[in-house]
């Protein structure tokens, strides 16, 4: 386990160290790709047959959710992580990045709310893809919760970490609910076995505004993660007095 | 048309309104902690 290169990083001064050789690119590819994806899907994109200009709000709820899978696969990877290895960046990085995936699953939420009204004819139903992502947003606040409850970071890490790993079950039931059930929601039309069912006119947008979603993602984790690296050293000056 | 405007730009720009806010308030809180710590450890070699 220890001989993966990646480990290197576990260090936190050489990851403060990474994070700010590579800061200012990340910033410039946020800009590039969510300008041009964002300027692409509003504004050249074709409009759907069915739900005509509706449609450009995919470009901002699709990888809004997408986010807030990821975040909250990689929450739980780094929970088992800090478990097994006990690596103080892992529950950083847990603890930093539970915020921002709240943040996106809200955006989620919300946005396919306001997409829901005109397409549907209501803001909200309790449809299985729907409610599973509610879940997903309480998950979310429960593990920022915790990190919030205890000043013992060892023991409050702990045991966000199992709520991470537990909650991890609900992640497939968000993936596979428009499959499993009857939903109000459609089907994926992109991450598919048979491959993406959207035309590349609205794929190719969605995919780049997607990627520049990711680089801000990690923009945002650096500046979290830096803060809660000072206040961990903040916390042992203060022990140390 | 102009209703599915609506619906565009209110969701457009919620997105955008929490994004902003989420870098502002993990910037902000970046600062305030390294603010602390460097008075804290200023105090320390001045003991």
């Amino acid at each position: 386990m220890t001989n993966f290169k990646i480990f290197k990083y576990a260090n936190p001064a050489k990851f403060l160290h990474l994070c700010e050789k590579t800061f200012i690119y990340l910033v410039l590819l946020t800009i590039i790709f969510l300008s041009f994806g964002l300027y692409q899907g509003f504004f050249n994109s074709p409009e759907d047959y069915q739900q005509g200009n509706l449609v450009r709000i995919m470009y901002v709820h699709v990888p809004s959710a997408w986010m807030a899978l990821m975040i909250y696969s990689s929450i739980a990877v780094a929970s088992c992580i800090y478990l097994i290895n006990k690596h103080l960046l892992a529950n950083i990085f847990c603890k930093s990045a539970s915020l921002i995936g709240a943040s996106f699953t809200l955006i989620a939420i919300v946005t396919g709310s306001i997409w829901g009204k005109p397409t549907w004819g209501t803001w909200w139903v309790w449809d299985a893809r729907i409610t599973s992502m509610l879940v997903l947003f309480f998950l979310y606040l429960g593990h920022m919760t915790i990190f919030n409850f205890s000043e013992n970071t060892t023991k409050s890490g702990q045991a966000a970490a199992l709520l991470a790993i537990l909650g991890f079950v609900n992640i497939p039931i968000i993936k596979f609910s428009v499959d499993w059930w009857n939903t109000l929601h459609q089907p994926a039309s992109v991450i598919k076995l048979s491959g993406p069912t959207i035309h590349s006119s609205m794929l190719t947008p969605l995919l780049v505004t997607a990627l520049g979603f990711f680089f801000y993602f990690l923009i945002v984790l650096i500046i979290r993660m830096r803060s809660e690296i000072t206040n961990e050293k903040i916390n042992n000056l203060s022990f140390t007095e | 048309m102009m209703d599915n405007l609506f619906y565009i730009i209110s969701a457009s720009s919620f997105a955008l309104l929490v994004m902003i806010l989420l870098i502002i308030i993990s910037f902000t809180s970046l600062k305030k902690r390294e603010k602390i710590f460097n008075k804290i450890s200023k105090n320390r070699k001045s003991d």
